[in-house]
């Protein structure tokens, strides 16, 4: 081969390279932006009904669930949550059921005044603190508001400790 | 690719048809026992309907997950990590890299006790760990 | 006539020593007790899970509204469902328990040694398909066990710090799990993971075929 021939041969060694480069390059921006998208949509916070001030006797936590119409990707649909809800005199306070270790629903267990997670045994005070098992912190609050006699609460948990309920 | 030569003038047999004849033999063992045996005597159920407001359901993972599902109950707060990923991402990563790591050419068994012991106490942990899952 | 056929192919493209030479006549040993089965077994498994799941996939419809109701449907209205759809679950089970075993049969011969160094991290990527398998698998009949157990299994990257809640929306498509979520597990179940595997189960036994399997001890 002459030395022509030989940089003839890089050329195009290298520009198979460099447009291969250019085509896996270009087409994986756009595929992963594609498939990872609707992931990092934000949730709007809305109020929800979860029932009448006389659905929940007062002095302990009562089951509430929150039903609400949602726009889950492209299907529209009733969305259904749980949280627990106490009402006590003025003050209303609304926990969020979701365990913080894993997410499944932790249930109020009367005897014991304490929450409950089926799921790995973990326990949370009537505050919603840890007292045993693997969750990481406490359970979540929903922040309440009343309009009339109804009890709305907001879709969007705070942590802990933050924000205020109304 | 020394022993790959030696290997293939020792064996013994070829493909087709005796070897195929009991690869079928066992396929149809598995057939049967799947099939007939299986699907048939324990059928499959569907639970009911999915739905996120339960607070009673307890979801137990297949029994091949149930020692990862133990072992989380061991590793509070901001352990869990180690439980929930480290543990099954690190043995992946360390069992592709076997024979990288182990790099001993002695393949009896017998002489290689160390090997050994750390399968036989693996699968131990492992088992134990599935058995409480399932019991707990 | 299927030697007819046979004929008629290799006049033409001359495959019958090719096929010959590195199929029918390639050389096996002779002594090779059951152990060495395990990963037939799991390759036959894989063929049986194949043909039914095609088969329910001709009526599941993977979306939250429709999904219980199908595989309801499939099951116990359709002729042979419940056979059909016991043959998938079981044989799902089994690939686990036969795919192990292959796995400690390799280790236990040390066949992972040189020159299989290759086949055998094949071998591991086959296995975390199998549980990523099961693992997508198990959400599609959207009954309580498929959504608590892939909203627990989704939420466990989560609790690794700063990329960790990233990884669950992208598992999840969104923070919760839904639509969104049971059509990629869909796609996972029935196009991506099936085409892996495939593609890996290719090299695994295309290596094999090369290197032949180490000598039994
Ligand atoms: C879908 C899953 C798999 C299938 C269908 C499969 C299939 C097979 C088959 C048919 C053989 C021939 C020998 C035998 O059956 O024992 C084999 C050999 C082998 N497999 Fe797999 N396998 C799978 C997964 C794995 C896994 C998880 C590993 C290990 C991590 C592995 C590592 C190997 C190795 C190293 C050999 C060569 C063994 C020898 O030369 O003795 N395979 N595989
Ligand atoms: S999800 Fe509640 S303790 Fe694990």
């Amino acid at each position: 081969m002459s030395p022509k021939d030989i940089t003839r041969r890089r050329l195009m060694e290298i520009g198979i390279k460099v447009m291969g480069g250019f085509i896996s390059a270009t087409s994986a921006f756009p595929i992963i932006g594609f498939i990872t998208a609707p992931s990092l949509k934000q949730e709007e916070d809305k109020w929800i009904d979860v029932g009448a001030i006389n659905d929940f006797p007062p002095g302990t936590y009562i089951k509430g669930v929150m039903e609400s119409q949602v726009k889950d990707g492209w299907y529209i649909t009733k969305e259904r949550a749980l949280c627990w809800i106490k009402v006590d005199g003025d003050k209303i306070v609304a926990v969020s059921a979701t365990c913080s270790h894993l997410g499944c629903n932790v249930y109020w267990d009367e005897a014991s005044k304490n929450f409950k997670c089926p799921c790995h045994a973990g326990v949370y005070d009537s505050e919603g603190k840890v007292i045993k098992g693997p969750p990481p912190r406490a359970l979540d609050r929903l922040q309440v508001k009343v309009e009339g006699e109804r009890i709305l609460v907001n879709s969007i948990p705070v942590p802990y400790g933050e924000g205020k309920n109304v | 690719m020394e022993n790959i030569k030696k290997t293939e003038e020792k064996e013994g047999t070829t493909f087709y048809p005796s070897h195929l004849f009991k690869e079928m033999v066992v396929m149809m063992f598995v057939f049967v026992l799947v099939s007939f045996i299986l699907a048939l005597v324990f059928p499959v159920k569907l639970g009911d309907p999915a739905d996120p407001t339960d607070s009673s359901f307890v979801p137990k993972p297949e029994w091949y997950f149930l020692a990862i599902f133990q072992l989380l109950k061991y590793f509070p707060g901001v352990f869990e990590a180690i439980a929930a990923v480290g543990v099954p991402v690190g043995s992946i990563i360390l069992l592709m890299l076997l024979p990288l790591i182990d790099k001993n050419p002695e393949r009896r068994p017998r002489k290689r006790p160390i090997a050994m012991a750390l399968m036989v106490i693996i699968l131990a942990v492992t088992a134990i760990l599935t058995l409480l899952g399932a019991v707990t | 006539m299927f030697r007819k056929v046979y004929y008629w192919i290799d006049e033409r493209l001359n495959i019958r020593p090719y096929i010959r030479k590195e199929i029918l006549d390639k050389p096996v040993h002779g002594r090779l007790n059951f152990t060495y089965c395990f990963g037939g077994m799991t390759f036959f498994l894989f063929l049986l899970l194949t043909i039914t799941g095609v088969s329910m996939a001709i009526y599941y419809v993977p979306s939250p509204d429709h999904a219980y109701d199908t595989v309801d449907y499939l099951t116990y209205q359709i002729f042979m469902g419940k056979v059909i759809r016991g043959v998938h679950h079981w044989a799902a089970n089994l690939m686990v328990v036969t795919v192990f075993l292959h796995m400690l049969r390799v280790y236990i011969h040390g066949a992972y040694k040189k020159p299989r160094e290759l086949n055998w991290i094949t071998g591991v990527m086959l296995f975390v398909l199998v549980l990523s398998f099961s693992f997508t698998g198990y959400l599609l009949p959207w009954d309580q066990k498929a959504y608590w157990a892939t909203k627990v299994g989704t939420q466990m990257p989560g609790s690794v710090p700063l990329i960790g809640d990233y990884v669950v929306r992208v598992l999840r498509g969104g923070s919760k799990i839904g639509a969104l979520t049971l059509s990629r597990f869909y796609v996972l179940h029935v196009i991506f993971l099936p085409s892996m595997i495939a593609a890996l189960l290719i090299g695994h036994f295309a290596m094999i075929r090369r290197q032949g399997i180490a000598e039994p001890l």
